[in-house]
């Protein structure tokens, strides 16, 4: 293996669930073996907090109950708190990360700050919905995929 | 890491971006790349000749993997061409499983014109299956991208592009 100093920049989007650690495991190798840097971020997202929305009742999984939390101010804490165990983690496999929070649909928010920040790549995990899920809860994953100019790597 | 890439093909621009982000990678991480064809059966029915055009398909298969080992072993990175039978994204799967794959890396295309949909619900599989991490290459000629990425990044690409095309 070339352990070339490099000056690589990646970024890894992490909402703290399993997913989101084997993709900034992934990342935090990647990373490493070039002497590269990585940032992660955590994007909160108001749209998502300010309403219960009209769905009916009882169609709601286990995973989009936990992201209705009472208002943005405790996203941004949560947020907070993902990002420093992400940076732990990170630190335990031996990488020095940077950490960003940023602020709107990750979507759109994690493209616009990886290229306005001239990073190489994203890497995002993918909780592996089925197609139905995936129509209810949307997918980070997959809308990183369709709009980001920089390469995305999807990690199960 | 990154020691057995896997990059399929369909002789398109995206596999072609693809491709070169493959190569890039490997050349970083000191990895062999795997360019898979398929040859698509679902395209081929029974009545239209399959056996013909399922060998057609993979005469075209062996020419685009040739020239995609071509152009991996011109940046000095070991290159296996490889030509299967079967539907796109579970071939794709099965031959990322024998290989053992550590990446595979997938183009798509913007949100426009046929061309999307066909590479991109092959794409959406295999990301959405796939035990592998999967880095997908969006286009680098896409005009919708242009409104809301920097241009630097697309600049980015086409530097690796010329480096490789010089070697």
């Amino acid at each position: 293996m070339e352990h070339v100093q490099s000056d690589m920049k990646f970024v890894v989007a992490v909402d703290g669930s399993d997913a989101s650690d084997r993709a900034l495991d992934h990342a935090v190798a990647i990373t490493a073996a070039v002497g590269g840097e990585l940032t992660v971020v955590h994007a909160v997202d108001p749209d998502v907090y300010d309403t219960g929305g009209p769905d009916p009742e009882g169609d709601r999984s286990e995973a989009e109950r936990r992201l209705i939390v009472e208002d943005v101010e405790d996203a941004e804490n949560r947020g907070e708190e993902i990002l420093e165990d992400a940076t732990e983690r990170a630190a335990d496999a031996g990488l020095a990360v940077e950490a960003e929070l940023l602020y709107g649909n990750p979507v759109e928010t994690v493209p616009s700050f990886a290229t306005g920040e001239g990073y190489d790549g994203i890497f995002v995990g993918h909780r592996g919905l089925s197609e139905r899920e995936e129509r209810v809860l949307g997918s980070v994953a997959k809308g990183l995929v369709e709009r980001a100019g920089i390469p995305v790597t999807v990690v199960r | 890491m990154y020691e057995t890439i896997l990059v399929p093909t369909d002789g398109s621009a995206g596999a072609h971006a693809a491709l070169d982000e493959a190569v890039s990678l490997a050349a970083t991480y000191d990895a062999t790349v795997y360019s898979l064809y398929v040859a698509d059966t679902s395209a081929a029915q029974p009545e239209t000749g399959y056996v013909d055009i399922v060998e057609s398909f993979e005469r075209i298969g062996e020419e685009t993997t040739a020239e995609a080992v071509e152009r991996a072993e011109r940046a000095d990175v070991e290159a296996v061409g490889a030509v299967r039978t079967g539907l796109p994204h579970r071939t794709i799967l099965d031959y990322a499983e024998e290989i053992d794959a550590d990446l595979i890396v997938m183009g798509t295309h913007g949100r426009t014109g046929l061309e999307r949909y066909l590479l991109g619900s092959v794409t959406e599989k295999v990301v959405r299956t796939a035990d592998a991490p999967v880095l997908t290459v969006r286009m680098a000629d896409e005009d919708d991208a242009a409104g809301e990425d920097e241009v630097g990044d697309e600049n980015e690409g086409a530097v690796t592009d010329t480096e490789e095309e010089e070697n």
